[in-house]
């Protein structure tokens, strides 16, 4: 059973953050560029780091289109 | 007399065997005389050789000989060659073959002395001659038939040496010479729909072109499937017209081209490339996969799903058959979907025994089909003689019952040509012969023959030991790319298309590149590496530099910025648990890619057993959704908010920083608080009233009260303004007197509305002017204006 043998740590915490949307840029001023400036900021729940956010997933088509207006037509890629 | 003695030297037969005497069976004939007819020939000679003794005892018996027990196979041989190779004697035994025996005989006459087993079969089955198979025993029996055993010995049967294990057959020069052919019937002429020409493609060919344009329109369409399968007017009609069917089909009547569209819809569903979700009908990932193969692979199995279609009925569609209720009992001889299934695959079973590209006659073929199973879609479960029940024939202006005998080509024979002229030809595997030209509208079928495609279906093997032409793509500095041999080559077509706008399908398929076409593909999957490898392997010519700048700009704006619209992440505290999981050959697969060291992106689909799997090794897992607030958790007490700390996700967090401001926390919950300006804000960043009152409303699980909403509804700056004004009330004492009061015109004037059966309101202005009017006509006012 390798799975149990190794890395058990009895208080050690893990999140599952389910159904939410993932947005990653290919560089923090590209980031900052269309986050801060467009106004999709808002639509941020969390900085994951400094090129990829969680979004919220309600607001992920919304995102798309205004990206896509914006001139930034994002890569979706498929879900659950 | 004709004696077979034994060798000298060979051992003396036991006593009651002396009897030796090999006499003809007919009683009293005179001895033969035999002559030789010059030597054996040497190849027959080895044949001979190769028999064993009971077979060639089976052969002097079946040229009349009489083999007494025990004589040896040489002695049997040294009397039976003379015999079988003497014309004269060959001619009496000819002369005396049964009618299923002769043609035996003259189709191995046709192929020059010698053929094979199975060709005699599959000819004899061609020429409605039953019983092949026994008279080629029989005639081997004879020696009118010989067979060499090095073939069966290569073939490795285990059998050479026996008269069961021929497959290679020849036959005798006298046998032949003794055989007369049957005069060469001159064929009445067949018309085809189109003669074949280099421009034209193979009907199996055009038949997948069609069935993959048909797909893709699922994909660019909104289509409603009707109940039996097919589609509406509109989309056939559209249909038929870029398909060109009116151009294309043998009779392009109207339902004839509606049959043929149908066709193809339900022939999309029933392999599983097309599927009913949501009242609409849509590509499947299954079709995708389809299309993928070769062309003789979905040619197989699209032939295997028409088989076993129970949405698709050949029998309906005949038109001169009109289905009504069975009889009184309600007994139908309407084929069930599991009798088409049984009859589509026993017509096929005797169509994989055609020559190929050999013409059969239509009727001939369907004697053959009568003799070989009467019962094959109808089963005969009375006495002869009655009458099909269920089944009206339209003829002469009327409805006339069907009689079981007589009628069988009326109903299965019909079905038969339904079949062939309309399922299997369309999907390429038979070509019509007409008796008439295509044109005229009496021309109907005659004759069929099985196409080279059409027999590899069945045979389920390749059509041809070359690959198909390979699709050869020129493209244009205009983004425009012509695709040549693409329809033969649908796999290769389907990846063009991919990130490849379609403009026509055709022997020359157009179509064209543009920025949202390989947006398309790269969100599809592919790289854009993968996308120049697709069109340079296909080009002979580098592509133009403009094209690859375009594309290569094209591909990397999709990179930019990528968005998992439902992703799911895995966050642990230390860096070493996600190393351990990554480094598991179990688990490794379902990390997709680590953001931080300790934060990764999940194989959504799995990240329930991910979530077992990190609470088994003793972590403290908690499952986070994000686009819902957490239900029933909220606490709603006016335009404050309060959240249990334990519930406080992020995601609440979030949407309620945007609707509320926070008040900060205390006994373990976490308080907000509505106001105007902050859900004016939120609503400012984005969000609808619609989407936070269902928040609230979900949250609180229950109703949110009406002040609440209506509040709402206002910060938002839903409501119209409202006017207020003073008005004095007119009360008549019943309806009947504020009714002839309005009726006066210098009273109706001074009214300005009525709200009810007795009141009316006038403005303050006009009060004077009105008590005055009233008082002239000596009507009475009462005062109740309070201060």
């Amino acid at each position: 059973m390798p799975e149990q043998a190794d890395a058990r740590t009895p208080c050690e915490r893990a999140v599952f953050h389910r159904n939410v949307a993932l947005v990653e840029f290919d560089s923090e001023a590209r980031a900052q560029e269309i986050l801060d400036v467009s106004g999709l900021g808002g639509f941020v729940i969390r900085r994951l780091t400094p090129t990829a956010f969680l979004v919220d997933p309600n607001k992920a088509t919304v995102l798309s289109e205004r990206l896509r207006e914006l001139g930034f037509p994002p890569n979706v890629q498929g879900g659950d | 007399m004709i004696e077979l003695s034994r060798r000298e030297g060979e051992t003396p037969l036991p006593q009651g065997d002396a009897a030796l005497a090999a006499v003809p069976e007919a009683a009293g004939a005179e001895p033969e005389s035999i002559a030789y007819m010059g030597a054996v020939p040497v190849a027959a000679r080895q044949m001979l050789d190769c028999y064993d003794r009971i077979s060639v005892e089976a052969m002097a018996r079946g040229r009349g000989l009489t083999v007494a027990r025990g004589v040896s196979k040489e002695d049997i041989l040294q009397r039976l060659e003379p015999v079988l190779f003497s014309g004269e004697n060959a001619a009496t035994a000819v002369a005396s073959l049964s009618p299923d025996e002769l043609p035996v005989l003259q189709f191995v006459k046709e192929s020059g002395g010698q053929t094979t087993t199975p060709a005699v079969l599959q000819q004899m089955w061609a020429r409605g001659v039953p019983k092949a198979e026994g008279s080629i025993r029989s005639l081997l029996k004879r020696g009118l038939l010989l067979y060499p055993y090095e073939a069966e010995r290569a073939a490795g049967t285990g059998r050479y040496g026996k008269l069961a294990g021929h497959w290679r057959l020849w036959a005798p020069r006298q046998v032949l010479d003794a055989v007369a052919l049957p005069p060469v019937e001159l064929p009445a002429e067949v018309f085809t729909k189109a003669p074949p020409a280099d421009n034209v493609l193979p009907a199996s060919v055009e038949f997948l072109a069609d069935l993959y344009r048909c797909w893709r329109y699922l994909s660019e369409t909104v289509v409603s499937p009707l109940r039996g399968g097919g589609i509406g007017r509109r989309h056939r009609a559209r249909l038929a017209e870029s398909l060109a069917y009116s151009d294309r089909l043998w009779r392009a009547r109207e339902d004839e081209v509606a049959g043929s569209v149908d066709f193809l819809f339900h022939l999309l569903q029933d392999v599983g490339a097309a599927a009913v979700e949501a009242d609409q009908l849509v590509p499947t990932p299954a079709g995708d996969a389809l299309f993928g193969q070769s062309n003789q692979e979905v040619l197989q199995e699209l032939l295997q799903a028409w088989t076993e279609s129970t949405a698709w009925s050949e029998f309906r569609r005949i038109p001169e058959l009109n289905l009504v209720p069975g009889d009184l009992r309600g007994n139908s001889d309407l084929p069930t979907t599991d009798t088409l299934c049984r009859a589509r695959r026993f017509l096929l079973l005797e169509l994989v025994r055609a020559p190929v590209g050999q013409w059969l006659s239509l009727p001939r073929f369907l004697d053959f089909l009568k003799r070989r199973n009467v019962e094959f879609l109808i089963p005969r479960l009375r006495p002869e003689s009655t009458h099909y029940r269920g089944l009206l024939e339209r003829r002469d202006g009327g409805e006339h019952r069907l009689r079981m005998p007589e009628d069988w080509e009326r109903v299965e024979g019909r079905f038969v040509y339904q079949v062939f002229t309309e399922s299997l030809h369309r999907l390429g595997l038979v070509e019509l012969g007409l008796n008439r030209p295509a044109s005229d509208p009496e021309a109907t079928c005659v004759s069929l023959r099985l196409t080279e495609t059409g027999a590899a279906a069945l045979a389920g093997r390749p059509e041809s030991a070359e690959a198909p032409p390979e699709m050869r793509l020129i493209v244009q500095p205009t983004f425009e790319l012509i695709a040549l041999n693409a329809c033969e080559n649908l796999a290769a077509l389907r990846e063009l298309c991919r990130f490849a706008e379609v403009d026509k399908i055709d022997k020359a398929c157009s179509l064209h590149l543009s920025a949202e076409s390989v947006r398309r593909g790269i969100q599809s999957g592919l790289t854009a590496q993968e996308l120049f490898a697709t069109l340079e392997s296909h080009s002979d010519t580098p592509l133009p530099q403009n094209v690859r700048y375009c594309l290569r700009d094209w591909a990397q704006s999709f990179e930019r910025i990528k968005l998992q619209p439902a992703a799911a992440l895995l966050e642990v505290e230390r860096s070493e648990t996600l190393d351990s999981l990554v480094e598991s050959p179990r688990w490794g697969r379902l990390i997709q890619r680590r953001l931080t060291p300790t934060l990764a992106v999940v194989d959504a689909d799995r990240a329930a057993d991910l979530l077992v799997l990190l609470q088994r090794r003793g972590l403290v897992c908690r499952e986070l959704r994000y686009g819902r607030p957490p239900a029933g958790e909220l606490l709603l007490d006016g335009l404050d908010l309060r959240v249990p700390k334990e519930a406080h996700t992020p995601y609440t967090e979030y949407f309620l920083a945007q609707i509320a401001e926070p008040t900060g926390e205390s006994a373990g919950q976490v308080g907000y608080r509505l106001s105007a300006d902050s859900v004016r804000q939120g609503l400012a960043q984005g969000l609808s009233l619609r989407e936070v009152a269902d928040f609230l409303r979900e949250g609180v699980r229950g109703k949110v009260p009406a002040e609440l909403l209506v509040a709402l509804k206002a910060w938002a700056g839903r409501y119209r303004p409202v006017r207020l004004e003073t008005k004095v009330l007119f009360s008549a004492p019943n309806a009947k007197t504020l009714d002839e009061l309005l009726k006066v015109p210098e009273i109706g004037a001074l009214i300005e509305g009525r709200v009810g059966m007795t009141d009316a309101l006038v403005s303050p202005e006009s009060l004077a002017e009105l008590r005055r009017r009233l008082g002239d006509m000596q009507i009475e006012v009462e005062h109740t204006a309070r201060p």
